[in-house]
């Protein structure tokens, strides 16, 4: 089968579950909330005097970090109960199929997640977001596609052991650290409204972060998936 | 153990007996170097020496991480599990020798600066490689099975590996390309006999590296054979 | 039917870590033959048909499946393609419905006219009219019934299936072994595990036991009665690996 083919109907399978059950949405969207909420009382930005343009870089990709994290584990958890893992493994499709399905489809929630998240983050600052939104798009694409990539190799990695909800913040974060810093820089030159010329380097360095591992887990997962 | 296994349990030891002696006058000579030889440095004084220290062990928790890349395709290659455990000890000793740098450097930064820790590129780098192959043993220890562990290892330590490069890039942007500050400091580079006690230090290192890992490699086959023999005769053994 | 056997496993071993379950297993199966596998809890029957199936790799020894072997990685989608496989897990997304499981395997195996595939299916596993609830609510005969719809979804020659009846009511068992008999009557090699020695001794052509990590029984079903087999059994199993 080709494995263009195998991917999508992986992915349209995640798709469809989640639509009917929401609960990977769910959970993290609101922990991503929450991640806002805390931030706001733990840093108090508004007595610090801090706006959008200096701590919405952070504030940003840290829920996006965090609440990704909760979508990445159970893209897996749902594929370990009843063994569909094997499953997955039994079908005749190059292993690449199932992560480049897999990647997809979490790629697609944490924009999911992300789409109503900024304008809210936005708003707890009473930032207007309309001027910066094409350069903040971008920048959060690519950057969540390079993370995703990661999560992905990284939730299929760990789904099997023990403790492996904690096994996957434990592999992911430290990994993750180019993406975050480029993310982070890039969005925060992109929100202090310079044009795309100025973070144009650290999306296309991201990019290459996220090619880098798509082909790694290409190249890998047969291993990963393997029993 | 079978013949094989013997013979490599072998040619580690001699590896072994060659190797500590070496690294036994290497080291002698280095402390001394490093203690009695070297001038202080101009600006630092003697809190600079660290440096005989803490930069060779981060070119050993270096060369430890290519060992686990290099081991890790090996074993996904011919699936021998001799390669996993080369792997995990080169882990173990990168780990190790990270340690030592992210403590070294801390020692060799409050005098100097004032402050214990600084978020400069190297440190930050070398904190981040250490979290990364920490979690790489924490794996190891949740898997369910040796095999599992083996193979999952091995897809993590190519992917450390491959991330290495891109974290110290990302890093260095992240701090703006302020200069080491030991390249910075008087004529460190070019002061002859620092040059040669580093370099000294280096190759001490580095031969303490292959030792640790010569040791490291046969406790963990050795540790193999335990397992076997307990499996074959359950009640003998504690 | 041809000579060469359809399925050749050939001095077998595995081991979990030091633990090994199989030791010098060898097992020829002939296209349209159905082997009852039997042996006790631990004695590796599952960890066979995993080997078999190509998720597990054994330590040594290797698996053809006519003539290409199990290992080749190159040959692996062809070889899966005529591999059925069922296991003590149903594999199946609860949260989806009967015919969106089922179409979601008949696409990754290719199966031309999925639709259709799987409304045959359906009708052949007497699940019609529930194939639009959740896995979730169905039963677990009714899992079992949808599981083994899934391992035959792509119409594969041979059938690996680990302890099937387990769990079934006495309906449900007569119902497969009615389905099992009605495919191996249409030329599909069947090896199936049981613990039922009565159920597997009705559905198969040929019995084995496996006992100390190979098969330490192997003979056809005819003539064999199942006092025979319970005593051989009791015998065998006593054995320590």
């Amino acid at each position: 089968m080709v494995p263009r083919s195998a991917a999508l109907t992986i992915c349209a399978k995640d798709l469809r579950q989640e639509l009917r059950t929401r609960e990977s949405f769910t959970s993290a969207f609101f922990f991503a909330l929450l991640v806002q909420v805390v931030f706001s009382f733990a840093f108090d930005f508004q007595s610090l005097g801090l706006g959008f343009e200096e701590v919405g870089a952070g504030v940003v990709w840290i829920t996006l970090t965090f609440s990704s994290i909760l979508s990445l584990q159970n893209s897996f958890l749902i594929e370990r109960e009843k063994n569909c893992l094997a499953a997955l493994a039994l079908c005749p499709c190059d292993p690449s199929a199932v992560f480049l399905g897999k990647l997809l489809a979490n790629f697609l929630f944490v924009l999911a997640v992300q789409a109503p998240i900024l304008p809210i983050s936005a708003l707890f600052f009473g930032y207007d977001l309309s001027g910066v939104l094409p350069g903040l798009c971008l920048v959060v694409t690519v950057n969540a596609a390079g993370f995703s990539a990661l999560g992905t190799l990284f939730s299929a990695v760990s789904v099997r052991t023990r403790r492996s909800e904690l096994l996957l913040p434990l592999l992911l974060l430290p990994a993750a650290t180019p993406v975050v810093i480029w993310g982070v820089k890039a969005t925060r030159l992109c929100l202090a409204g310079r044009a795309l010329g100025a973070y144009g380097t650290l999306v296309a360095l991201s990019a290459c972060f996220g090619a880098v591992f798509i082909v790694a887990g290409i190249l890998l997962f047969d291993y990963v998936l393997e029993e | 153990m079978g013949a094989k296994a013997n013979r490599l349990d072998e040619a580690l030891q001699v590896a072994e007996t060659a190797l500590l002696p070496l690294v036994a006058v290497l080291m002698t000579a280095s402390l001394f170097c490093v203690f009695r030889v070297v001038p202080d440095e101009v600006t630092m004084g003697a809190v600079q020496r660290i440096f005989y220290f803490h930069v060779p062990s981060a070119w050993v928790a270096f060369l430890g991480f290519f060992v686990v890349f290099a081991a890790s395709i090996l074993y996904l290659a011919t699936r021998r599990l001799l390669w996993d455990t080369v792997a995990h000890a080169a882990a173990e000793l990168g780990v190790l020798f990270c340690a030592i740098v992210l403590v070294t450097g801390p020692i060799w930064a409050r005098p100097v600066w004032g402050t214990w820790w600084t978020w400069e590129a190297r440190l930050t780098t070398t904190l981040v490689l250490e979290l990364v192959f920490v979690a790489y043993l924490v794996l190891r220890t949740q898997a369910e099975s040796r095999l599992q562990a083996a193979r999952l290892a091995a897809v993590m330590g190519i992917v450390g590996f491959l991330d290495v490069p891109l974290i110290y890039f990302s890093v260095k942007i992240w701090r703006g390309h302020h200069p080491i500050v030991f390249k910075s400091s008087g004529g460190e580079g070019l002061e002859p006999v620092m040059l040669k006690t580093f370099m000294l230090c280096m190759l001490t290192f580095t031969v303490l590296f292959l030792l640790l890992l010569a040791l490291r490699i046969r406790v963990g086959l050795l540790d193999e054979s335990l397992a076997e023999l307990r499996e074959r005769e359950p009640s003998a053994g504690a | 039917m041809s000579r060469r056997p359809l399925l050749s496993a050939q001095d077998l071993e595995f081991g979990f870590g030091p633990r090994r379950v199989l030791k010098r297993l060898s097992l020829d199966l002939r296209q349209g033959e159905a082997l009852a596998l039997f042996g006790p809890n631990g004695s590796g029957k599952t960890t066979l048909l995993r080997v078999l199936a190509t998720l597990l790799r054994p330590s040594g020894g290797e698996v053809f499946l006519e003539g290409v072997p199990l290992s080749r990685k190159s040959d692996r989608p062809r070889v899966l393609r005529r591999i059925g496989f069922l296991s003590h897990q149903t594999m199946l997304y609860e949260r989806l419905t009967g015919r969106e499981n089922l179409l979601f395997y008949a696409r990754m195996y290719g199966v031309a006219q999925p639709d259709l595939r799987c409304t045959e299916l359906f009708e052949a596993v007497e699940l019609n009219g529930r194939e639009d609830d959740p896995v979730a609510e169905y039963s677990r005969g009714m899992q079992q019934r949808l599981a083994l719809a899934r391992a035959l979804v792509h119409d594969p020659e041979l059938l690996l299936l680990d302890e099937p009846f387990s769990g079934l009511d006495p309906r449900a068992t007569r119902h497969l072994g009615t389905l099992l008999a009605d495919l191996a009557g249409r030329g599909k090699t069947i090896l199936f595990t049981s613990h039922d020695l009565e159920t597997g001794l009705g559905a198969a052509h040929r019995i084995a036991i496996l006992s100390g990590g190979s098969l330490a029984y192997d003979a056809p079903r005819e003539g064999l009665s199942l006092e025979v087999l319970t005593r051989t059994y009791s015998a065998l199993a006593g054995r320590v690996a």
